[in-house]
């Protein structure tokens, strides 16, 4: 599959994964990894750009064991990006069913 | 390996324009997942699998950060404007020899005129360091204003010793830009070693007089035990130090037994003992080895004044050890030697002047400076 395009989905997958709950950062890369075939290594540098674009805000809780870790919340923003990347998804993804299928039947 | 692993990432980060607190958080995100894999009882080689190795992690946090303009991570050898940089410091070997023999061949000037290669360093630290803070480039100059200082002091006015005090503003100069929030009773504690220094080996040479002036040194553990919190224990102390060093006094001018008046010491160093927690003197397990190697050489250096004064002209370079410790211990490795040259210079010049009085010839030394940072990049 096209990187860049694989790249696109995995943002969408990143944006959606933290929908539900607030996640530090390695069991975003498990829970990631765990679903979808992907390089694991790229998960945290696509994390810290989404942070670093307003999609995401940090914060720390103190751990038992070491040092505080740090959580990732998605934001407001963060949440009308998901809206629109889904939407566009969602329309893309049909429009691809709808040729597949065309060229299938015939 | 989680050390290991943070600290190949941040060599390898520091190669990027990028700014110490996203460097910070950066290898705090990583340490951080290193230390939940290494709770979920993962192997390294899976751990590894999960976040990348430190030169995938670079790759991956350039490539993603380029995107957005905002956000780029500019490697400090790709950038256009570093470009312009390179040009400038990649100049200058060959703009300085031009110099050099101008100055040479028309004006007879060779020497001072070979200080023109001074400039290959310093114009490449000036492009380079100010661009992050005034004081980090201060203090990557530091070396190079103390040079020229220190050889104008001595082939102008023959002012080799005590000239060489002039080295110190390298780790004062340090002191003052790791200290930004520190508490100003740290600033004074950490930089008095060096001004003592200074205050007794200027006393000492004009006036003979090291005893009873090393007694400054009594500054340092006196400023240092301000760091206590209960007031008892400063007051406690400080009276002891007040004590030792009337009684040392008293003892010394009465009956000339100078010795028998340091066993006072015993006061203090007795009542540090008893009081002490691990505030005493500020020594940590960071900077216990940097006291060490400190005292050590200062009482190398005063010991063997005191017995052989000969060597008070020569032995001062052992204090460069410190800087060049430091530097060993606290910079990368492949910076080590290019870092340490001008110390090495220092010293291969000096030696070479001070006991062959080859200074004719000694002073290309500090070419060594030049000539090690262009081998080491090229």
């Amino acid at each position: 599959m096209n990187s860049q395009f694989k790249k696109g989905i995995i943002e969408i997958c990143v944006l959606k994964i933290m929908e539900s709950e607030d996640l530090c950062g390695f069991d975003v890369i498990e829970k990631l990894a765990s679903a979808v075939p992907v390089n694991e290594n790229t998960i945290y540098p696509l994390l810290r750009r989404l942070t670093m674009q307003g999609y995401f805000e940090t914060y720390k809780v103190p751990s038992p064991v070491g040092a505080p870790k740090k959580y990732y919340k998605l934001t407001e923003e963060g949440k009308e990006k998901l809206d629109e990347y889904l939407t566009d998804w969602k329309q893309f993804i049909t429009g691809v069913f709808k040729i597949l299928e065309g060229v299938d039947s015939k | 390996m989680k050390e290991k692993y943070l600290e190949e990432l941040k060599e390898l980060l520091l190669a990027y324009d990028i700014s110490k607190d996203e460097l910070i958080d950066i290898l705090d995100d990583y340490g951080e997942m290193i230390d939940d894999a290494l709770s979920k009882e993962m192997t390294e080689e899976y751990i590894i699998k999960m976040i990348g190795t430190p030169k995938q992690v670079v790759k991956d946090l350039s490539a993603e950060l380029e995107k957005g303009k905002e956000y780029i991570y500019i490697h400090k050898g790709g950038a256009i404007r570093n470009q312009k940089r390179n040009k400038i410091t990649a100049l200058m070997p060959f703009i300085s020899l031009v110099v050099f023999f101008v100055l040479g061949f028309g004006f007879e000037l060779w020497h001072p005129g070979w200080l023109v290669f001074l400039s290959i360093p310093i114009v490449a630290i000036i492009v380079n360091a100010f661009d992050k803070t005034t004081m980090t480039g201060l203090v990557a100059l530091s070396p190079f204003i103390a040079l020229i200082a220190y050889l104008i002091m001595g082939f102008g006015y023959n002012f080799w010793h005590p000239g060489w005090l002039v080295f110190l503003i390298i780790p004062i100069l340090g002191v003052f830009s790791g200290y930004k929030q520190k508490r100003m009773i740290t600033l004074l504690v950490s930089i008095s070693p060096f001004l003592c220094i200074v205050a007794v080996v200027l006393i000492g040479t004009y006036t003979g007089m090291w005893n009873p002036y090393w007694l400054l040194f009594m500054i340092i553990p006196m400023l240092g035990m301000l760091h206590e919190k209960k007031v008892w224990k400063v007051i406690l102390m400080e009276l002891s130090f007040v004590i030792a060093i009337t009684a040392y006094l008293v003892v010394g001018y009465t009956t000339g037994e100078w010795l028998l008046g340091g066993l006072s010491f015993l006061i203090p160093i007795g009542l540090s003992l008893l009081l002490s927690e691990d505030t005493f003197l500020v020594i940590n397990k960071e900077n216990k080895d940097i006291w060490i190697l400190t005292a050590i050489l200062i009482i190398v250096y005063v010991g063997f004044g005191v017995l052989i004064p000969y060597t008070w002209g020569f032995l001062w370079m052992l204090f460069l050890l410190i800087p060049v410790y430091a530097i060993i211990k606290h910079s990368p490795r492949e910076h080590n030697l290019i870092a340490c040259m001008p110390f090495i210079s220092v010293v291969i010049f000096f030696s070479l002047g001070f006991f062959f009085d080859w200074w004719a010839f000694s002073w290309m030394a500090f070419l060594l400076i030049p000539v090690a940072a262009i081998i080491k990049n090229a």
